[in-house]
């Protein structure tokens, strides 16, 4: 479980652990945008200073409904005390967390001064989520699936089951 | 080795535009709505997955040099900030 707070600008944020390529953590506090479908942004130079991999681009549409051509790059993160790869856009603004890292999350918020901000996963870990084993799966796959976090290389099975095992007791079952 | 050209970021939305329309839209079907695309402008190859990560991890298994444009299947975005308008075709 991920727990922040409700400012008293209402906006609802949490602190993430993101890693730099060396493997140092600096911890991110974020705004939770569920207006943003994206998984994280970062301002271009906290990317730069942490030397996340550029990856990609793609169009942004903004509130005013101008459009921008963007850029992704991907970092390794803690959530919920797990790493987990994602990626990350450039976007000189305060740091937004979408709802791409949302997704398979339920998200709990006390609109008040103070208020709590939580986000618990809906469901356990899957190992199919390991990224050497998600280069082998059909695009069919996915299709209606909600997604878990990508899970780094080197997680052995055992853990994973543990985790799943744990996970799947303490998360809300969805009829 | 071939020497791969870098496209510029316009290229590349241009590029990444036109492989999309041409080759990818044909062949969605209904459950990828919502699904990110993502298309190698170079070579034209790409991947659909609900998971960027993952899409991107298969096309780059694939095409390490890949320079890569991402679209978000039933938009012309990858990314939406805020409100949605209802005379842009988001």
């Amino acid at each position: 479980m991920i727990s922040g707070w409700v400012n008293t600008y209402r906006e609802a944020v949490v602190r993430i652990p993101v890693r730099s390529l060396q493997g140092q953590e600096q911890t991110v506090e974020v705004v939770i945008d569920t207006g943003f479908n994206g998984y994280l942004t970062l301002p271009p130079g906290l990317i730069s200073a942490l030397g996340l991999p550029f990856r990609r681009n793609g169009r942004a549409v903004l509130g005013d409904g101008s459009e921008i051509t963007f850029d992704i790059h991907e970092a390794v993160i803690l959530w919920d005390g797990q790493p987990r790869r994602i990626a990350v856009d450039a976007a000189d603004t305060e740091p937004l967390l979408g709802m791409s890292l949302l997704d398979g999350h339920e998200l709990n918020l006390q609109v008040i001064d103070g208020g709590q901000a939580l986000i618990r996963s809906l469901q356990p870990f899957q190992s199919s989520r390991l990224p050497q084993e998600a280069a082998a799966r059909s695009t069919s796959a996915s299709a209606g699936g909600r997604t878990c976090p990508t899970m780094p290389s080197g997680v052995s099975e055992v853990r994973m089951s543990l985790l799943a095992t744990t996970l799947a007791s303490t998360a809300p079952v969805i009829r | 080795m071939a020497t791969v050209p870098r496209y510029s970021r316009d290229e590349v939305a241009r590029r990444g535009d036109e492989i999309y329309d041409r080759e990818v839209l044909p062949r969605l079907r209904p459950e990828d709505e919502g699904k990110f695309a993502l298309i190698d402008v170079g070579t034209g190859d790409y991947e659909v997955d609900r998971d960027e990560v993952t899409a991107s991890d298969r096309l780059l298994a694939r095409r390490p040099d890949a320079q890569i444009w991402t679209r978000q299947v039933g938009s012309r975005y990858a990314r939406r900030f805020g409100p949605r308008f209802k005379t842009t075709a988001a």
